[in-house]
């Protein structure tokens, strides 16, 4: 079922002179996880942030469930996309289960009050990411990985269908790189569609099962990890020569090698 | 700490300091003569015309400013996500001061109503100024807020000077004091003071969520021009009635939310009615000393909280990581 549409989004930075996007389309699938790969500045988080309400001088028409965005109230779009930011610069402590509990905002009033469902919502997700050891300690004190695990909760907390993140593995070492994946996809498999943003090419060849590549502000391929992951579109994409494409043996999926100028 | 042991202990401390506050000062009064004029109000002594028409509304209007510039301190530092600010280092207070100086100057009805205007262009001049690119920058705000602060400042004493108005009075004023009561005015400020507060209380989760980051705020439902338009007028609104009460108090609304928040957390719903008691009594220890300390002379308050309150700040920002 379709329950995300992009039909020719064009926006433009109001100090700027080109257009950062340029005639976007696609559509999201329930229950697709799909990763946006493209150069820096190449316009993938100010999409993320289009289709989540957050820009609203784009042209063109994002229809959720058929339904143009505009036509959503704030908290109803709150109930059905949920968006976890690149960046955590916050300066006030707040414990892990405070901020996970502001993902219920969309339920409970300006003051916050928690029904017991809420309250169960919030401890089913702490359990499930693995926090509940954490729920007490302040957001400061984690690691990266705790603090991405944390805000994922949040996004869950807000029971939306679509998810949206932007570069969730950033700074994240190897072993909290799989955790995280891993959890993306048990995210998927209970319903979730997710739509993410990384410069990990193989990561996301490995987790996700369709690619978009985004260029200058355009949609250049899009299509299942196998058919759009090849040589062609990442010299087209991020003008790069040295590498080459080999298949991982036991997953069959794509993955990116470099080789250094000096080896050529 | 538990909140309920916390609490108990600043009321607690409320009573003491209100106790220590009512028989000090130029005319000192015992405990023993302080109880049988409270319970003995018949009889009319000079001790009890000096507790019950100068200390007790002294004392009222600390407890109130110094709980309202707790509490404006503890919302702007949320909505400019900086807890470096208070109404003081925005240059908020001095933008209410310049507004009530003009309402004297030449005469206008409401010298409060000027004040209030005052504080809410200085807010939003500031809060506009220090925003780049959607972006809050932590030391713009700082810098423009002290400058746009000691430059109204210079203009109130400037044009005091220029119309002939009494320089020590306006100094005075500049450095707050809480000797003039208007008690009519007071009655009024508490009033509106704690309607505002409650309604800030009331919107503080919308508040907290905010007060971490603006798009995550907005994605979670959060009308966040709504509510940073309610927070930047209920803030200019309490500097205002602070400010036309007893003039430019700095360092309160900056020194109270640190330590509430260092006890309780950030939470705004709890930070803010505490940052008031705490507040409270703050002043009217600082209001104390000020009124002892060179007894029988006075010295203006903001001159003890500025004793206390920069330093702090300093040590605030070098130790901030």
């Amino acid at each position: 079922m379709e329950i995300l549409k992009l039909l020719n989004i064009q926006y433009k930075y109001p100090e700027s002179l080109n257009n950062c996007l340029n005639n976007i389309n696609f559509t999201v699938c329930d229950g697709e996880t799909i990763g946006l790969i493209g150069p820096n500045g190449a316009g993938k988080t100010t999409l993320l942030k289009i289709i989540c309400g957050l820009i609203d001088e784009f042209s063109g028409d994002i229809l959720i469930y058929g339904k143009q965005i505009q036509k959503y109230s704030s908290i109803d779009l709150a109930k059905l996309i949920s968006y976890i930011p690149q960046m955590d610069n916050y300066v006030f402590d707040f414990t892990v289960e405070e901020i996970v509990t502001m993902g219920r905002r969309p339920y409970t009033n300006s003051f916050g009050i928690l029904k017991p469902y809420d309250k169960k919502i919030v401890k089913e997700v702490i359990d499930m990411l693995g926090l509940t050891k954490i729920v007490k300690r302040k957001f400061l004190s984690l690691s990266g990985g705790e603090r991405r695990l944390t805000l994922i909760a949040r996004a869950l907390a807000q029971e939306t269908k679509i998810i949206l993140m932007d570069e969730p593995t950033n700074n994240l070492d190897l072993n909290h790189k799989i955790i995280l994946m891993n959890k993306i996809i048990e995210l998927n498999k209970s319903g979730k569609t997710i739509i993410l943003i990384s410069h990990d090419i193989n990561l996301l060849s490995e987790y996700l099962n369709r690619i978009i590549f985004i260029k200058e502000g355009r949609v250049i391929n899009d299509g299942t990890v196998n058919n759009v992951l090849n040589e062609k579109s990442l010299k087209n994409i991020f003008e790069i020569k040295n590498f080459f494409i080999c298949e991982n043996k036991i997953t069959k999926k794509p993955n990116v090698f470099f080789i250094p100028e000096k080896e050529v | 700490m538990k909140k309920n042991i916390f609490i108990v202990i600043l009321l607690i401390l409320l009573f003491i300091v209100i106790l220590i506050s009512l028989i000090s000062g130029s005319v000192k009064i015992s405990l023993n003569e302080l109880f049988s004029i409270f319970f003995n109000t018949k009889v009319e002594t000079d001790s009890s015309l000096i507790i019950f028409k100068i200390r007790l509304p002294r004392i009222f209007l600390a407890i109130l400013i110094g709980g309202t510039l707790a509490v404006t301190g503890a919302m702007l530092q949320a909505i400019f996500k900086n807890p470096l600010v208070d109404p003081f280092i925005t240059g908020v207070s001095s933008g209410a001061a310049f507004g009530a100086t003009i309402a004297i100057i030449f005469k206008f009805y409401s010298i409060t109503f000027f004040a209030v205007f005052g504080a809410i262009l200085t807010i939003l001049f500031v809060y506009r100024l220090s925003v780049k690119n959607n972006n809050l920058n932590l030391y713009n705000l700082l810098l423009i807020g002290v400058m746009t602060g000691s430059f109204l400042s210079s203009l109130i004493m400037f044009l005091s000077a220029f119309f002939n108005k009494d320089m020590v009075k306006v100094i005075f004023w500049l450095m707050g004091d809480l000797s003039i009561t208007d008690t009519f005015l007071l009655k009024i400020s508490y009033i509106i003071s704690i309607i505002i507060i409650i309604f800030c209380i009331y919107f503080s989760n919308d508040l907290n969520i905010l007060s971490l980051d603006e798009d995550e705020a907005k994605v979670s439902g959060v009308k966040t021009e709504f509510i940073k338009t309610f927070y930047f007028i209920s803030s200019g609104i309490l500097t205002g009635l602070s400010v036309s009460l007893c003039g430019v108090i700095g360092f309160v609304g900056l020194v109270v939310p640190h330590i509430v928040r260092f006890f309780i957390g950030p939470d705004l719903r709890i930070l803010i009615p505490f940052s008031f008691l705490t507040g409270s009594i703050f002043l009217l220890i600082c209001d104390t000393i000020a009124r002892v300390v060179f007894a029988p002379t006075e010295i203006p308050v903001g001159i003890i909280t500025g004793l206390f309150g920069a330093p702090v700040f300093v040590s605030l920002l070098i130790t901030r990581k």
